[in-house]
Order: C-alpha cells, then structure tokens, then sequence
C-alpha cells in the first residue's frame, strides 16, 4: 500500500533558525487498515500527513503509493497533488462557503483531468456519497447552512468522491464539541471498515487515536517513537514519553541486577524495594532504568486486607487523596515519599492518613528499556 | 486594519431607544459632537445656500432661487460630465483591480520570490503626490514622450500615435495611481481566507489555474466587489487626473466643472458650482450606501473560515518565475518608469523628451532654484506644517471619540457617526463649502495656512477614525476593566491603560493621515492663497504654467523627504503587526 521512507523536511523560520518538522520517517501501510500518526503539537505528525498529501515538499524521503512513486528526492519525482489520487479532510472541514452542498461535493469530479464524468454520473456519485454520510437531504441546501457536524460529514464525502486510493484525515474531529466528536469517531470508523479505504489520521487526542485506530505511530519531535497496535501502545510503552503521553502513569527508577530476555520478568531494585517487571525487549544490567505502572493495573486495599492473587509487587503507603470521578476513583497514595496514582471502580473503605497496600501485576509493570 | 470608509449605520440600536435615552449624552461626549458640528454644519449650510442663491461680486447671497438646479437638467454639459465622470470611473476601477487582484494574490498566496518587497513599494508610493504621479504619466504618454518616440520610430510615422489628453489616458493614469491601494486593501481580503480551501481544491483534483479561478476569486468576490465600488468612487470624485489630463483634451468630468466655474469664471460661478457639488454629493451618498452594505456582506462571507486558520501559501513551482517577473514589470510601469521620468527631467534645462542630446545637458539648475526660491521653500515649509498639523489634530481627536464609540459611551454612536461624515463630501466639493465659510467670515480668514489646515482636519477625519477604530478595538475590554477594579477613574484608565496601548496605532495613524494630507490637491486647491501655497497646488500650477523641469526637481525633492516619513510609516506598522491590512 503506502510506504514512507526517510521522510525528511525541516521548516526554517523566517530569521533563518531552523525549526521544527519531521526528521526521518519510515512506515508502512496496509491495505484498508486505518493508522493513525499520534502525537503532542509541533512534533511532526501534520507535516507528514501534507508531505503524503504532496501539499509540503519534503527535503528527502520517499513516498510510495501502491506500485507508484509519488516522491522520491533521489530520482527526482513528484507527482503535482492533483495527480496523487488521494483524498483528504481538512481540520478546517475547508468546506467552499460560495458552493451548495453538492456543488461542493461535487467538485472534484469536475476539475479531475483524468476521468471525466458525465452529468449524470456526477450528479450519482455525489448522491451517493451524500447518502453514505447521511446528508442526501441536504443536497442543494448553500453549504453555510450547515451545521458544524455537517460540515465535517460534507468534507468527508467530498474525499470519498473521487474513490481515493487513500484518505488523509488531519484532525477532523477536534472542531466538534465532545459528545458530538465520540459519535463522529464512531461513525468514521465505521464508515472506514465499510468502504474498505485505507487511512491515515492524524491527531492529539490519544483516547480518540485509541478509539479509532487499527495501528498507531506515536510521533515525538519529528521523530516516530514507537508504533504498533493501540493495545501495545498502551499496555507495552517503550519510553518514557509514550507511557506519559498516552494515559496517566506511575513512573520509578530502579537498578537491574542481571540481564533480563525479551518478554520475560525480572526483579528491579528500587528504593521501595525489589519490583518484578515485564520485559518487553532485552535488557543488560544496568542502573537507572524506569519502570512504569497504570493507576488501573493497581489494586488498593487497606493495610491487613487480604488481596487475592500471588506473585504481585506489593507496597505499603499512607492515602493521602481521594477524588471520587462518578464511575471512577482516583487515590494518591504515599510510599516512603514515592506518590503513586491509583484508579478502581470500587470504592474502598479507606480515608485519608489510612495505611494502605497496593498490589500490581508482574506483566502489568513495565520496563523502559530505551537507551 | 483596514482604511474602509463608512456611512452612518442606519439600523443601529440607538434608534429603538427612548427619546430620552437616545439624546442623553455624558458632557464629554456632548463637548466632542458640539466641536465636531462647529466644523461640519457651517460648510454643509453654505453648501446648500449656495446653490440656492445667486451670489454678488463681493461673494454675498442674493437671490433665493432654483435656477441652478433647473440648469443641471438643461445644461447638455452636465449630462455630458456625468457620462464622461461614470465611463472614467469605471475604466480606472477595471485597471486598477486587474493590477491590484494580480498582486494581492501573487504577494498573499503564492510563494513567489520578491512578494515581500511589494508592501513597502506601495506604501512609499503613497507619499507621492498625485499631481506629479499624473504629470509623470503624462510625460512618458505625451507627444514628446518616450513610448510616442518609439512608436514613431518604429512605424515611421511623422506625428505622435497616441493622445493621452483623452477618455482612455485618464483611465490608464488613474487606475495605475490607484493600484498600490487598491493592493493593499486587497491583500487582507486574500491573506483572511484559510488556504485550506485552496488545498482542498488541490486535493481535489484541481490544478493552479482551476483553483484560481474557481476558489480563490470566488471567495474574494464579495471583498472586490465592494473594492470596486469603492474605487469607482474614489475615482468619480477624483480632480488631479480630470484637471491634468481630460481638461487639455476637452474631456470634462463634473469635479473638472465644479473648479472651473469658480476658477476660470469670471465672476466666478458659485451658483453652478454649488448645484453640481450638490449632485456629485447626492451620488456619492448613494454609491456610499451601496458600498457600506456590500463591505458588510464580505464581511459576513468572510467570518465563515475561522477554525483551524493557516497561512500558507501555493507552492507555484517553475511559474514562480513568472509571477516574480510579473511583478517586477508591475514594479517598472507603476514606480520605476514614472520616477525615473521625472527624476530624469528635473536634471534638464528644458523638457523636450528623451533624446540622446538631452543626457549631455544635465544640470542642477532646477534643484539650484528649488532651494534658492523663497516661494518653493516656503510652500515646502507650509505643506509639512499642513500635515503634521493635520495629523495631530485628527489622531488623538478621533482616538477619544473611537475608545467612546467602541465602548459604547452614552451618545457615543453620533460621534462615530459625525466623525465619518465627511466622506460624503468630494474633495472638490468640500473645498467649495469651505470657500464660502472662509469668503463669510467677519475677519480675514481666506487663504490663511490656519484655513488650509482647519479644513484639511474636517476631509481626513473619517480616515483617521478608522485606524483609531481598528486600533481600540485591539485592546481587549478586560484590561480596562481591571484598571478600574484597581481603583482607577475613566480618565486615569484611558491616559495610563489605553493610551500606551494604542500608541503604535496612533502612530501608523498620524504618519498615514500626514501622508494623505499632502498628497492631495483637490482639496486644497481652492483654498490656498500666495501666503498658504503648500506642495500639491505648487506642483499643479507650475505644470498649468508649463514650467516642467523645476516642477520635477521640486517633485524629486518632495519624493525623497515623503519616502523617509513613508518607510518610517511602514517600519513601525510592521513592528506592531499594524500596516494597512
């Protein structure tokens, strides 16, 4: 399918100090799978998305689409944008304010050189395009009448129009308010999986990249830091920054005595005391190595309660806050100075100053094992 | 910040209020209107009177009568001046928008290099007197000019081939004068819409061309529109062009005909003058009206992008080259060519073309003169006091009424709306009312520098109402407020809070009304007396006496010392973000 290759562009600003962009990407799509680039503002994930989309022209790198070159800075190539077959959706929705709703869906049909489409067949494809998003009602409404959903329904159609090999989506949802976006993403990916279209999304928001992706590539300062399936991202962090930058996270630094395999358990020295952590990747001894736990893979219980499973890391601390969430509690607890987050659905019959132990499974303490 | 003149918004709020409420003012704002009517309703009344009554040798009224009005309808030339005035406002309007759409979306979205350079180039052209930009017209298009040489040259004809002294050089001089500003007002309409619509065009399928066409023109559409009318306007109500260039080829417009039946009358005409200033007047109300609705609908049309903003621009690849030669031929028609000429003739000892003979006669005798005359020193010395005077009074004037207006002080409103009033009054005419006002005063008051300045104030009020507008407008309402939970008065907010915060506003606005002031001549044109001579009016009289060659060094002279204060204008509007976007 789509294959990025050294993808390279910086930006200079305009005193000459150079400044942020994407510093060497490499990745590969599947066919109908939608991925998803992840990451904080300014690290790169955008440009990528309009250097695919031929709207930046990066330094280096090689795009390729199916069989096709679209850039190449080696040979030279690239293709002009509207030549790549690909459809996008712009954060803007950029829908054309001076265009009725099919006039708008409708346009990319008519200035394509390559196909030409009779009326008739225009005027089916945008019905059924306009179906497929549920506006057909609203097919010669002036597209400023349209509500912000709408508009982001309408941007849609007008990519599956021209039946892209690919669809570019920048942050499509981040304009609409919050129960209107999980609705959107819902139906997005739905109407993902129906096409069959193959899709890159872009995003901040690491619950909607969840939510919505079939892989995800975590981006940080132009950089790709870690990709894999949204589980993986979540449960097996590799760094430091993706285990912070997706989902809270209980972070402590131990000593590794001796060198530990690849998808195996081995014991951490911490200041707490001796912690099993999953390895994810092979480790040597080495001092210094952070090791990280979710608040919800932590079980609390007051001090002398019996917690039920074996072989857990078990610490002792004082409470020292509880923030009732509805459906959820959160509790700060203390550990010798070390604070520590934890999230249950159940309520305990613990208050603040109480003596209280935590318990965490081996597989679900994880390893940092960068450099 | 935009310079886009406005009427009074008749369907403010104020007029659903009480009687009561409607005309309860705070004292400071009852001070401001009561300045503002002293200055406004006496020309307005001596206007009217004026072409209601026939006027005695020593300038007092008569007879009340309608014979004036009567003969608008059966003077052939009235209606001759309306068609000629209309064909010439449409002809500039249509010249400069093709120059000024071509740069504006060049400069604001493509990525062609030197776009940057073209902002500057049109604000320092600003400081360019307009007579002397017609006048420099006229010498690279008149008989003796280079383009008729070659031409000549080039079919072996024996007489010149083109006459500028018509309807179509009236045209092509006012539509290339006007195109910096037309540029400039236009390059906010471009820079306001998202390119993402441009991208999703690209997107789409659609090529450069396509896009132009069918997304970038059509969203500026509206913002042109409006352009359009205000340029025709603009060019309606224009003198310098008519009087230099259509009046020598007996083409008249009604500004032409308003000056000279007051100048080249004797006795002169006040009575016909005063009717067709009234009917110039009633058209440019009413293509006012057409102008104020058509600018707030851009304004709506433009609202919608918002979210997700991003200015970027179209990578043209190889026709970047183009585009960059396009604008340097824009560059060479519009300021090289016309400064060069002049430049050029102010080193002669008489004008008489460009001819090889001529390169090997320069010399500095006309610059010699220039600062050697008391009259040329003198009319320099006068002009810098008009605009300096002009603009401090207008800057911090309008600056009080458009913090009261924008903060919605009680009968604030009419401030704004008194303060724009004078838009409705041509140049031209708004020198015919101010004539009679001055010619009525008890006590010498006509042809005095005071007079020029006074009246000059009242034409460039709106202006300066609208960069102080644009200027309050950026303080956000909260700063004030906290200076008032700190304890302060109204007073002391606006001296400490907003004062400092509007100072390069301010600024911009003072340097920008300094320069219109003295670029004009329509204005003062009719007022100015030997004691009160200021540039413009030198320049076009040295030109009616055909003294061209001092003319030029003088116009040199004027050039270099209004590019300073021009560039220092574009320098600080830069700086703070404030150029006339």
């Amino acid at each position: 399918m789509l294959s990025v290759t050294g993808l390279f562009k910086q930006y200079i600003s305009y005193d000459g100090t150079p400044g942020g962009g994407v510093f060497g990407a490499d990745f590969a799509l599947q066919e109908g799978e939608l991925f998803t680039l992840l990451g904080p503002s300014g690290c790169g994930k955008t440009t990528t998305l309009r250097a695919i989309a031929g709207l930046e022209t990066p330094q280096r790198g090689r795009i390729t689409l199916g069989s096709r070159d679209l850039f190449d800075s080696q040979s030279g190539v690239n293709v002009p944008m509207y030549d790549r077959d690909i459809g996008m959706v712009f954060q803007s929705y950029a829908i054309w304010p001076h265009m009725t709703v099919f006039e708008n869906a409708a346009y990319p049909l008519q200035v394509g050189r390559k196909n030409k489409y009779s009326a008739a067949e225009v005027e089916r494809k945008v019905k059924e395009a306009l179906d497929m998003v549920g506006l057909g009602a609203f097919i010669h409404r002036p597209s400023t009448q349209l509500s912000g959903g709408q508009q982001q329904r309408l941007a849609l159609a007008r990519a599956f129009t021209r039946e892209p090999h690919l669809l570019l989506l920048d942050e499509p949802l981040s304009n609409l308010d919050a129960q209107l976006r999980e609705h959107m993403r819902t139906e997005l990916k739905q109407l993902q999986k129906e096409t069959g279209v193959t899709a890159i999304y872009v995003t901040h928001d690491q619950s909607e990249a969840l939510a919505i992706s079939d892989r995800i590539a975590v981006m940080n300062e132009g950089k790709i830091v870690q990709l894999g399936a949204p589980k993986d991202i979540y449960n097996r962090p590799t760094s430091e920054f993706v285990a912070h930058f997706i989902g809270r996270t209980n972070l402590i630094h131990g000593d590794l005595a001796a060198a530990a395999q690849a998808g195996g358990t081995a014991a951490i020295a911490t200041p707490l005391g001796p912690l099993r952590c999953f390895f994810p990747g092979a480790a040597n001894a080495r001092s210094g190595i952070a090791v990280v736990v979710r608040p919800e893979h932590i079980r609390i219980r007051k001090a002398g309660t019996p917690l039920e499973a074996e072989g857990d890391n078990r610490l002792t601390g004082r409470l020292k806050a509880e923030t009732y969430l509805g459906e959820i509690v959160e509790y700060v607890v203390d550990c010798s100075g070390k604070e520590f987050l934890v999230r249950t659905p159940f309520v305990q019959p613990i208050g603040p100053g109480d003596a209280v132990t935590l318990a965490f499974a081996a597989e679900r303490t994880i390893a940092l094992i960068e450099a | 910040m935009t310079m886009r003149p406005e009427v009074w918004d008749g369907s403010a709020a104020p007029m659903r209020m009480s009687v009561a409420r409607r005309f309860g003012v705070s004292p400071l704002v009852g001070i401001l209107i009561a300045v503002l009517l002293v200055f406004l309703v006496p020309p307005t009344i001596y206007l009217v009177q004026t072409s209601l009554y026939t006027t005695n040798f020593d300038g007092s009224f008569d007879q009340f009568t309608f014979r004036f009005y009567l003969e608008l309808f059966t003077n052939p030339r009235f209606f001759n001046n309306l068609v000629n005035a209309s064909v010439y406002a449409v002809g500039s309007a249509a010249v400069a928008l093709t120059l000024g759409v071509l740069q504006a979306w060049i400069v604001e979205r493509t990525n062609t290099p030197l776009r940057h350079y073209v902002f500057l180039i049109s604000i320092v052209s600003l400081g360019i007197p307009s007579v002397l930009y017609t006048v420099s017209f006229l010498l690279i298009l008149g008989k003796a000019g280079p383009i008729n040489l070659l031409l000549m040259e080039l079919t072996g004809s024996a007489t010149p081939l083109i006459n500028v002294y018509s309807m179509w050089g009236m045209v092509i001089v006012e539509g290339i004068d006007f195109a910096p500003l037309t540029f400039l007002l236009l390059s906010s309409v471009f820079r306001s819409n998202d390119a993402s619509f441009e991208e999703a065009s690209m997107m789409s399928g659609a090529g450069i061309a396509q896009t132009f066409r069918h997304i970038t023109l059509r969203l500026a559409t509206p913002g042109i529109m409006a352009l359009l009318i205000l340029i025709f306007i603009r060019a309606f109500e224009s003198f310098e062009t008519p009087a230099l260039v259509g009046r020598p080829g007996n083409v008249n417009v009604l500004t032409t005909e308003i000056y000279q039946s007051i100048q080249s009358t004797t006795p002169p005409n006040y009575g016909q003058a005063g009717a067709f200033s009234m009917a110039l007047m009633l058209i440019v109300i009413l293509l006012l009206v057409w102008y104020n609705r058509l600018s707030r609908h851009a304004e709506k049309y433009q609202t919608i992008t918002g979210k997700g903003f991003r200015p970027r621009v179209m990578d043209l690849g190889k026709w970047r080259f183009l585009t960059a030669g396009l604008l340097v031929l824009m560059f060479v028609i519009m300021i090289g060519l016309p400064v060069g000429i002049v430049v050029y003739a102010s080193f002669l000892p008489y004008y008489e073309g460009v001819t090889a003979k001529s390169f090997t006669q320069f010399t500095l005798a006309n610059y010699a003169q220039v600062f050697n005359s008391q009259s040329f020193k003198g009319s320099i010395g006068n002009t810098l006091i008009l605009g300096a005077a002009t603009a401090s009074l207008v800057c911090p004037f309008t600056a009080l009424c458009a913090w009261l207006a924008a903060r919605r002080h009680r009968g604030a409103w009419i401030l704004d709306q008194l303060a724009t009033m004078p838009l409705i009054f041509p140049a031209i005419v708004m020198g015919v009312a101010f004539l009679n006002v001055f010619l009525h005063m008890p006590f010498a008051f006509y042809g005095s520098l005071l007079s020029v300045i006074l009246a000059s104030m009242v034409r460039y009020l709106p202006y300066g109402m609208r960069y102080s507008y644009a200027g309050v407008l950026q303080v956000h309402r909260e700063l004030e407020e906290a200076s008032a939970l700190s304890g302060a008065r109204q007073s002391t907010t606006f001296l400490r809070v907003v004062v400092p915060l509007i100072t390069p506003a301010l600024i911009t606005c003072w340097l920008f009304v300094f320069l219109l002031s003295v670029k004009a001549v329509a204005a003062q044109i009719l007022l100015v007396g030997p004691k009160s001579q200021v540039i413009a009016v030198t320049l076009f009289d040295l030109w009616e006496n055909g003294q061209v060659t001092e003319l030029a060094a003088m116009g040199v002279t004027w050039m270099s010392l209004m590019t300073v204060v021009s560039t220092v204008f574009y320098l600080i509007a830069r700086r703070y973000g404030l150029s006339i976007r």
